[in-house]
């Protein structure tokens, strides 16, 4: 308890001298900056500053680098919720409701909903992430296959309660997704599969091309056959509707709270990936809602529990990271050469005697989200701005934007042909209402559910009683099962309220 | 659409003619290509890495791109370019394709691409591993097996005895799981595959956790491990133990030389096949003179990345006689792809 103490006093020292405070401020900049661009965000940000960082000591590196990872999440909602494009793949699920706020003109009481559950998000997420550091070890060992097997089938489940309105459309979609996820080079039985011998399919469809085509691209479409403006220019915005989002976002902090645990834990098993933390927090906010049927139609409890889980997701990802350099989302892979640049090795010691270091990423990222999110407060209102202007306007830029982005994420042309591919597709399923959502799941939790059986089975002795025999799979299992439960549940009360009637 | 639609002939005309500014104006921005006819470099070089950015080929090739301008006749820039992608294929292929001019360079992953276009796709031919002009080799590393700190397990012949040992790696056409399935098959050891992880330290944490018995990782990713009392090794695919660990077993040791020949990974300095000799003299002669650079030095140690170095001949014999060795051992990977 001392160490943990002394550890973060040493942090906080760290953190707000001069100019370790001035690095920070400018690795948010950048960080929300690189953030808001489809394409670009955490790993292309970090990969920058890997070299501005030569000649830091170690301290302000880890500054600079956290500080640019606390500014991305924040920058990427606001991209989601004024263009329905995510800055960042975890992004997506701030789009659901929060792009229809925008629509709505309501983008700035989104905007100060997202900043303000980001805030406490992380601050929740840090103060659960401390309590786990003692038992963190075991914490990330007890996550073997089966969990995550588990895992990815409730991720999947989500499908269900998400599509409540026609589920036979939903599972189409949510399938679709799963057999486009298993293109591409399956290391488990070491085949490659649907990639007709090309290297590009070989690693599959990029998620973030699905996303920029299906959601960005598709809107993109769909705005020009409308010909207006993203939001009504007869609608207005002002500060006083920001703090309305900022006062919401209080008002619900159960929300937060539940999300911000979400986000941290899921955060902390490897290989789970920021997108599912915020999926399933978004699931669960729309589970324990009043009113869950206004999921994706602009209800703030969307935005609020998405991103509330996206900032406290890094704090949880970090753990796998530093302690088994296992890096526990895509802006980790990054991290951890950083790390191993400025001599900072994964291990043991980063959770004991040099615990210093780890607390010194854990404030700098609490910090920089503040920051984030009061920036964000400040200049939503100019923000909001974009969802008036007519279309014929903003088309033509966010296309450049979703092409170049496509572009830089991998230096592949092949990228962007892919997008165009993905955003009829995405346009197509809105015309025709099935739920890109659901195709979005299947596409990223396929392949971790058929790794997760895969091995499991060979790693079981008891053969397929693995999936039932281990604590914590069951009790994924059993939420697994509750979730499918639901909208049956629904139905059944539903269609017993009509007979009364 | 309506006869009030945004999409008239002015708004054509306009937006045609912004494009066309924009055109012009990027045009303008790119710098001219190619040398302009002076000594070799008399332009930037483009290096690319087939890896992505924050791992060891990176971390080297970055280094390189750094101090290495220095040695070049006219100290030329080298610009890092990341190119992941197909398991390294991508990368290793732009190099492939690109002018062999000199102007572009990349670090090349020889060991694995020789198990790839030998054994583990025959039908592979975007690119012929043997035909690159190699210039040199920064660091070659043997992996070998580890277990976890407190498994029962702790020579090679225990591993032999064994019911059934399982081993943690990513999958066909990794080096480390090539290295491991090529060492299970020799030393007769009763292995069985588990495969899909996502690199070295994920298929170490899986052996620590208890998936597997045993995992193939090269000795200096393994060495935190090592520290942290989480993993040992039981023996390395090299001629000698591991310095810090000389409880190790060696390969060569044990007569075991195939797998020393392709038990490991090389990172080695290329460039497109038929780039001039005179060119690739140059830039040997560049590397070597590297290699003894204080600066170049200094990293290496305060990053714990051991330049090991090999000059063109003997980056090319080694590349050579991994293709070789692998074509020995088709039937091992026929068998472990039934699996």
């Amino acid at each position: 308890m001392q160490e943990l103490v002394n550890a973060f006093l040493i942090a906080i020292e760290t953190v707000f001298s001069w100019p370790t405070f001035g690095i920070l401020v400018l690795g948010t900049l950048v960080g929300l900056l690189f953030g808001m661009f489809p394409g670009l965000g955490g790993p292309v940000a970090l990969a920058l500053l890997i070299p501005m960082s030569f000649g830091m000591d170690q301290g302000s590196a880890m500054v600079l680098f956290a500080s640019a990872m606390g500014g991305v999440t924040f920058g990427g909602s606001v991209t989601a919720i004024l263009l329905n494009t995510p800055g960042t793949a975890p992004n997506a699920a701030t789009m659901f409701d929060g792009y229809p706020m925008a629509r709505q003109g309501r983008a700035g009481e989104a905007i100060g909903a997202s900043a303000a559950s980001s805030a406490i998000g992380a601050i929740i997420g840090l103060v659960f992430l401390v309590a786990l550091i003692p038992v963190a070890r075991s914490v990330i060992l007890a996550f073997q296959p089966p969990e995550f097997f588990w895992l990815s089938i409730f991720g999947l489940s989500i499908i269900a309660v998400v599509s409540m309105g026609n589920v036979l459309k939903g599972l189409i979609s949510g399938g679709v997704g799963l057999l486009i996820s298993f293109i591409g080079w399956e290391g488990a039985v070491s085949v490659s599969r649907f990639a007709f011998g090309t290297n590009y399919l070989y690693d599959g469809i990029n998620i973030i091309i699905a996303l920029l085509g299906m959601f960005a691209l598709a809107e993109l479409i769909k705005l020009s056959t409308e010909d207006r403006s993203i939001a009504d220019p007869e609608s207005t915005s002002n500060f006083a509707d920001t703090i309305k989002g900022v006062k919401l976002t209080l008002k619900n902090w159960t929300v937060v709270a539940r999300s911000a645990i979400i986000g941290t834990l899921i955060g902390i098993v490897p290989g789970a990936g920021g997108t599912i933390a915020t999926f399933i927090a978004y699931l669960q906010g729309q589970i324990a809602s009043d009113d869950p049927d206004s999921f994706g139609q602009g209800n703030i409890q969307g935005v609020i529990s998405s991103e509330a889980a996206n900032d406290a997701k890094d704090g949880g990802a970090l753990l796998p990271t530093i302690v088994f350099s296992v890096p526990g989302s895509a802006v980790m892979v990054v991290l951890l050469g950083a790390f191993l640049l400025h001599g900072v090795t994964p291990g043991r010691a980063l959770l004991t005697d040099e615990l210093h270091i780890t607390a010194t990423i854990v404030v700098t990222l609490v910090v920089s989200n503040l920051l984030t999110s009061t920036i964000g407060v400040l200049t939503a209102n100019e923000l909001t701005r974009l969802t008036r202007i007519p279309v014929r306007l903003i088309i033509p830029t966010i296309l450049a934007v979703v092409f170049v982005g496509a572009f830089v994420l991998r230096n592949n042309i092949t990228d962007v042909f892919v997008v165009v591919l993905f955003g009829l597709v995405g346009y197509w399923m809105t015309v025709y209402d099935y739920s890109r959502v659901a195709l979005v799941l299947g596409l990223i939790l396929g392949p971790i559910a058929e790794k997760g059986f895969l091995q499991s089975l060979a790693i079981s002795d008891t053969g397929y009683l693995i999936f039932v025999t281990r604590p914590i799979s069951l009790v994924l299992a059993l939420l697994t099962a509750i979730g499918l439960l639901i909208p049956l549940l629904k139905n059944w009360r539903d269609s017993r309220g009509g007979l009364e009637q | 659409m309506s006869g009030n639609s945004g999409i008239n002939r002015r708004t054509v005309l306009k937006s045609g003619t912004g494009l066309a500014a924009a055109g012009v104006t990027g045009l303008a921005g790119c710098s001219s290509i190619g040398g302009n006819g002076g000594e070799y470099p008399s332009d930037d070089i483009t290096w690319i890495v087939p890896f992505g950015a924050g791992g060891g080929y990176d971390a080297y090739s970055r280094a390189i791109g750094q101090y290495m301008p220095k040695h070049l006749p006219n100290d030329a820039n080298i610009n890092v370019e990341n190119n992941p992608g197909g398991g390294s294929r991508t990368g290793t292929q732009a190099v492939w394709r690109a002018d062999p001019d000199g102007y572009t360079l990349g670090m090349i992953d020889t060991v694995g691409n020789a198990a790839y276009q030998t054994v583990i796709e025959p039908d592979f031919d975007d690119y012929d591993i043997t035909e690159f002009s190699y210039f040199g080799t920064a660091a070659w590393e043997p992996y070998g097996f580890w277990t976890a700190w407190d498994s029962e397990y702790e020579t090679v012949e225990d591993l032999q005895n064994a019911d059934q040992i399982r081993m943690a790696s990513s999958g066909l056409g990794s080096a480390a799981t090539n290295a491991g399935v090529v060492a299970n098959s020799v030393m007769d050891i009763p292995s069985e595959n588990v495969f899909g992880y996502e690199g070295t330290a994920e298929s170490m944490t899986a052996v620590i956790r208890g998936d597997a018995d045993i995992v193939p990782v090269n000795s200096s990713s393994a060495r935190s491990a090592y520290e942290d009392e989480d993993l040992r090794p039981i023996i390395v695919f090299d001629n000698s133990p591991i310095e810090w660990a000389s409880e190790s077993q060696a390969a060569g040791e044990l007569g075991h030389d195939g797998v020393v020949s392709v038990g490991r990974f090389e990172r080695t300095l290329g460039a497109p096949q038929d780039t001039d000799q005179e060119i690739i003299d140059t830039l040997e002669q560049a590397w070597l003179d590297l290699v003894d650079d204080e600066e170049f030095n200094q990293w290496s140690e305060e990053n714990s990345r051991p330049i090991r170095p090999k000059n063109a001949q003997e980056t090319e014999e080694t590349t050579q006689g991994a293709v070789e060795t692998f074509q020995e051992y088709q039937d091992i990977f026929e068998e472990a792809k039934q699996d």
